[in-house]
């Protein structure tokens, strides 16, 4: 017990210490040998980068922005406010804040006293570089590929040791977890890639397995290192056939891993199919009663798709006429798309991804998969397999695709708000609280949705942060459902009520999850639909309302449903007997959930700035903004 | 060196042909056959192999790359990597019928002997340059079949599937032969050279004349004759019941083998000679395309046998390599010879563990795979993902080559014939619909328990094929695509040429 709590509080820790936001440069105010220069004294930045200004001791200096290289006066009139530390001081820190550094242009500025010494410098900003390439000297992402498969064949190896796997399992997926939580802070958030690498597949076609990451990317990459470790303990007892159960919760992983770290259409969608193999067998052999049907008809309905999606990425090589199926070059030479195949391409792509979103009418398959899958693939399913679809549609068919995007606004805009809506009153009535939960999944991601077709940084944005968002709490929900599962045998809200008397620290976190998923401020979730809520009132003005009207119902069902399901009176058909605290390896799952959801709640900037920046490298591309 | 090494790998299964009546009339041991065949086509397969990579030995002018004799027999990359796999084929049938047949099974070595004459039949096919020689190893091939499919003369479905059999096929033969004495008749050549140079001639207004609906008419008898034996729409009505009523190896090898014989026929007929008057024939063949797989997928669909299952599987198959025929180009070709291949292997998979279950006294009922996964773990491994790779699921070697397929078609479609955009789109779309059915094995295999529990036997040298099976589907072709695209490509501009 003490061990785990220790690798916990290390994870967290880590996660903690470095991650970066903007980028941070320092300017010395006076040096050691001379105290009347600047150090650096012509600085470059890129455009939203932090200066912090340190004081050396010595003499009282001031900071204050000047017109031209020769200007000595400081002046703060008209409509530009220029940037001032204050009066002269001896030895202190001064921010320039990213406020000053949006735009292109060069800052000059002076030291008050010392303007006579020429104690003057200047900050060059420079505009971003166009999708830059960043290959990294140590293949992280490639681990990200190879562990968990690793792990799978050592666990399967381990079949018949009745408690190896399990150890094995949660080992293999705590050093993904690391190893993702490194993939993220190196990530950053600088435009273009990172960590890329290459390696050649078959070169006269043009595959390559090329990897990378960016801000979009690495906090589904981040996810997805974080839901591992609790899909294993969640189920942590599982009795039948664990070892291959584990292994494909490992090989699962490393599908979604290669689903959002590369850049090459012919091996995206090969890890796109590949995801679908081990969740097959998982609703199929662990699933509840009917999971036969459910099995099958995820895999059709999702296979059907995809394959429509592939013709349309070969179209996309063909028109792009590179010899490269990688997005970057095929995005780089997509000017010349007519918009008639503009049109066509991009809604064989929608097609592919509006069901794994999924977005009404496609979304049929989630609540029997949601319901008959076990507890860990719901996890799963929830958790990450639903970012796909909104990942590819960002990632593959709108840089390449702008026109045919356009085309598209006004029926992706009134897809999500049908989804939004109508996943939200299917919420209400459901019973079972797996399906409610499914119909949640609609419901939110719709939201995401709504964020893309906005078509601004901000939309885009709060949609990323959407995807995470309900990867942390949808995975929570289920756990909420598995426990009552576990405990009483039954999901049916009818069936429950009045059990928080007899476990009220479960309790607690019961109410605290279904308040995150209901978009209280603080958690997660409530940071999305306002960002997402803001881009979609600037684009399209008083329609806000009809979302706005679906999340009063997405409180009510949440509300309603923790009401009738935890608290009122005591439910003659529960058993108090059955009833108790969860395990720690329930407990520990859903805690540490909601800590991610708090912590990303409030202090939002972590994952806001890598995601705003490669959301407008994405627009800037496309040509939007 | 003198040319005959060249037919080395067709002089040693006719020597084993004539081998192995004389170890029958020295000794009854049934197993002296299965090893003597086996022996023959490994051999075999290894000459081709080895004369192929190293042709310095055999005085192989590489340059010019493929070696013609009298005109009537050609060795080229083409032909010889469709013997790498009529020769794998076999070998794997002949090594998988020792443990299907029982020791007392009656006439075993004119089993082995008409499965290494059908062999033969198909080399010959490989590496014809004329219609004569083409029409003989075709004949030779399926002669043997028509004695293979009734091998089991005591059992009625085998006999009937071999009357069957024999009767729709010497019915193709001789729409073929008709079709072939047109074309004979309006060129005066009966190599595809000559045809090819003589219709290229009347194209570009060298000769003179209106032929266009001669060879119109010929061409259909010609795809007539040879859509029976690739087995598609509307040719295909003996493909099921000869598949269920065939001993299961004699189906492996109808189904790997025969039908890859078929398209090599076709492609040398239609890509290359019959090429300058292919507005006669792209439409029908486009038309064929569409209809076989789209009632190859539907028909499959309601299945209870797992040969007729597999049986239309292959008709639908047999469709998606058809539409790259009307594409017409080099890349599509290469793309249409790697789905044949790599289909030889998937068909020829699936039917080895077929044999395996039906061996082992199970049925062949797609109930009888109901539990395997519990009997055979390895069996139920390669039955999934054989089927898999029929589907055209990444990573498997079936979603490289239909991708190698759909992706050469779809070229010429984006280019501007937007026809042919609807073939691949309805390719895709019943990859996805056939789906289905391949799960339901899947499913029957994997999700419920075997009917009875007593212990069954599966025979070790089916597993091993199956091991074998597996690592060319999972692991080989999909890490060596390049260089499968690239044997592809080399065969396809031999057809070009």
């Amino acid at each position: 017990m003490n061990s785990l709590r220790l690798v916990f509080s290390f994870i967290i820790l880590l996660f903690l210490s470095g991650v970066s936001s903007a980028e941070e440069h320092t300017i010395y105010v006076g040096t050691e040998d001379n105290p009347y220069v600047f150090s650096d004294a012509s600085l470059v930045i890129s455009p939203g980068d932090n200066v912090t200004f340190i004081w050396t001791p010595g003499q009282p200096h001031n900071v204050a922005q000047v017109e031209s290289s020769t200007s000595n006066l400081f002046v703060a009139n008209g409509d530009i406010v220029f940037f001032y530390s204050g009066d002269p001081v001896d030895g202190a820190t001064w921010v320039l804040n990213s406020s000053y550094t949006q735009d292109e242009g060069t800052l000059y500025y002076i030291c008050e006293p010392h303007v006579g010494l020429q104690m003057r410098g200047q900050i060059v900003i420079e505009s971003r570089p166009d999708m830059t390439m960043d290959f990294g000297s140590f293949p992280w992402l490639s681990y990200l590929l190879v562990f968990p498969v690793i792990g799978a064949i050592w666990c399967f190896a381990f079949r018949n040791n009745p408690e190896a796997h399990k150890y094995i399992a949660l080992a293999t997926t705590l050093f993904t977890l690391i190893i993702s939580c490194i993939v993220f802070v190196r990530a950053g958030s600088g435009s273009g890639f990172r960590l890329m690498e290459e390696y050649e597949w078959a070169p006269n076609l043009g595959v390559s397995l090329l990897l990378g990451v960016d801000g979009i990317s690495s906090p589904l990459v981040l996810l997805t290192g974080i839901i591992g470790p609790l899909t294993v303990m969640f189920s942590w007892h599982e009795k039948e056939k664990p070892a291959l159960f584990f292994s494909l919760l490992m090989i699962m992983q490393t599908a979604l891993y290669g689903v959002f770290i590369t850049l090459d259409y012919f091996v995206f969608y090969i890890f796109w199919e590949v995801v679908l193999i081990p969740m097959f067998f998982l609703i199929a052999i662990w699933g509840g009663e009917n999971r036969r049907y459910a099995s099958i008809k995820f895999f059709i309905y999702t296979f059907t798709a995809s394959v429509i999606m592939l013709v349309g990425f070969m179209a996309l090589y063909f028109e792009a006429g590179v010899n490269s199926f990688s997005m970057i070059d095929i995005a780089n030479n997509s000017s010349g798309f007519s918009r008639e195949f503009q049109i066509w391409v991009f809604a064989a792509l929608f097609i592919g991804f509006a069901v794994k979103i999924p977005s009404v009418p496609w979304h049929t398959w989630l609540p029997d998969a949601h319901v008959q899958a076990p507890t860990a693939g719901s996890i799963l399913l929830a958790g990450v397999m639903l970012k796909m679809g909104l990942y590819g549609l960002m990632r593959a068919a709108l840089p390449p695709l702008p026109i045919g995007a356009e085309v598209f606004v006004p029926l992706m805009v009134a897809l999500a708000i049908i989804s939004i809506i109508y996943g939200a009153v299917l919420s209400l009535g459901q019973t079972d609280l797996k399906k409610l939960v499914a119909y949640s999944s609609v419901s939110h991601m719709g939201v995401a949705l709504l964020g893309v077709a906005t078509m601004t940084e901000l939309g885009f944005a709060g949609a990323v942060f959407m995807m995470f968002a309900h990867g942390i709490l949808s995975p929570a929900m289920f756990m909420v459902a598995g426990v009552l599962l576990h405990q009483l045998g039954t999901r049916e809200i009818p069936k429950l009520g009045g059990i928080a008397q007899s476990q009220p620290k479960t309790t607690g976190l019961f109410v605290v999850i279904f308040m995150g998923s209901l978009g209280v401020p603080g958690m997660a979730v409530f940071v999305s639909e306002l960002s997402v809520f803001i881009a979609f009132f600037e684009s399209h003005g008083y329609w806000l309302l009809l979302p706005i009207f679906g999340m009063v119902l997405t409180a009510g069902y949440h509300l309603w449903a923790l009401q009738r399901a935890i608290f009122g009176e005591l439910n003659e058909n529960v058993d108090v007997e059955k009833v108790h605290e969860a395990p720690w390896y329930e407990m520990y799952p859903m805690f540490i959930l909601i800590f991610i959801a708090a912590f990303f709640g409030i202090f939002p900037h972590y994952l806001m700035d890598p995601i705003s920046v490669s959301s407008y490298d994405i627009l800037d591309f496309m040509g939007v903004v | 060196m003198d040319s005959t090494v060249l037919f080395l790998p067709e002089l040693i299964l006719i020597a084993s042909i004539l081998a192995i009546p004389a170890i029958y009339i020295a000794t009854n041991n049934t197993k002296s056959y299965s090893i003597c065949s086996n022996i023959s086509l490994f051999v075999s397969l290894l000459v081709v192999i080895l004369f192929w990579y190293s042709p310095e030995d055999v005085s192989f002018d590489k340059s010019s790359s493929s070696y013609v004799i009298y005109d009537h027999f050609v060795i080229n990359d083409f032909s010889q990597l469709f013997k790498v796999i009529f020769l794998m084929s076999a070998l794997a049938v002949s090594v998988i019928s020792s443990s299907y047949f029982k020791e007392d099974e009656p006439h075993q070595a004119e089993y082995y002997v008409l499965l290494l004459s059908s062999s033969l039949g198909m080399l010959i096919t490989a590496s014809s340059n004329d219609f004569l020689t083409i029409f003989v190893g075709i004949e030779i091939s399926a002669f043997s079949s028509y004695g293979l499919v009734a091998f089991r003369k005591t059992d009625d479905k085998s006999a009937e599937a071999g009357a069957k059999y024999l009767l729709i096929g010497a019915f193709s033969s001789a729409l073929t032969l008709y079709g072939i004495s047109l074309l004979y008749a309006l060129t005066g050549s009966i190599t595809f050279d000559g045809v090819n140079a003589f219709l290229t001639g009347i194209d570009n207004g060298v000769i003179e004349g209106d032929f266009n609906e001669l060879v119109f008419i010929s061409s259909l008898f010609i795809i007539a004759g040879l859509g029976f034996k690739i087995a598609v729409v509307p040719f295909h009505a003996w493909a099921p019941d000869v598949y269920e009523g065939a001993p299961t190896p004699v189906t492996t090898l109808l189904a790997a083998a025969s039908k890859a014989m078929g398209f090599v026929a076709l492609f040398k007929v239609f890509i290359f000679t019959l090429e300058p008057f292919s507005d006669e024939w792209r439409l029908v063949l486009g038309i064929i395309a569409l209809v076989s797989m789209t009632i190859g997928n539907l028909a499959a669909l309601s299945q209870k046998d797992i040969g007729r299952m597999l049986a239309y599987s292959s008709i639908a198959q047999a469709g998606y390599i058809l539409i790259a025929f009307p594409a017409l180009t080099q890349d599509a070709v290469s793309g249409a010879i790697a789905h044949t291949l790599v289909h030889a292997f998937m068909k020829g998979g699936a039917f080895i563990v077929v044999a395996g279950v039906g061996a082992a006294g199970l049925g062949y009922d797609i109930e009888s795979f109901k539990g395997l996964a519990k009997r055979s773990q390895l069996l139920a491994l390669s039955m999934t993902i054989c089927l898999l790779s029929l589907v055209g699921l990444p990573p498997l070697a079936g979603f490289i080559s239909k991708f190698l397929l759909f992706y050469g078609v779809l070229q010429v479609g984006v280019a501007g014939e937007t026809w042919i955009i609807a073939l691949v789109v309805a390719g895709v779309l019943n990859s996805a619909l056939s789906l289905y059915y391949y799960l339901n094995v899947i499913r029957f295999m994997y999700l419920y328990d075997p009917e009875e529990s007593s212990d069954v036997v599966f025979s070790t040298s089916i597993r091993y094929t199956s091991v074998l099976v597996i690592l060319f589907i999972v692991i080989i072709i999909p890490l060596f695509y390049q260089d499968l695209y690239s044997l592809c490509e080399a065969a396809a501009r031999d057809l070009f040429a």
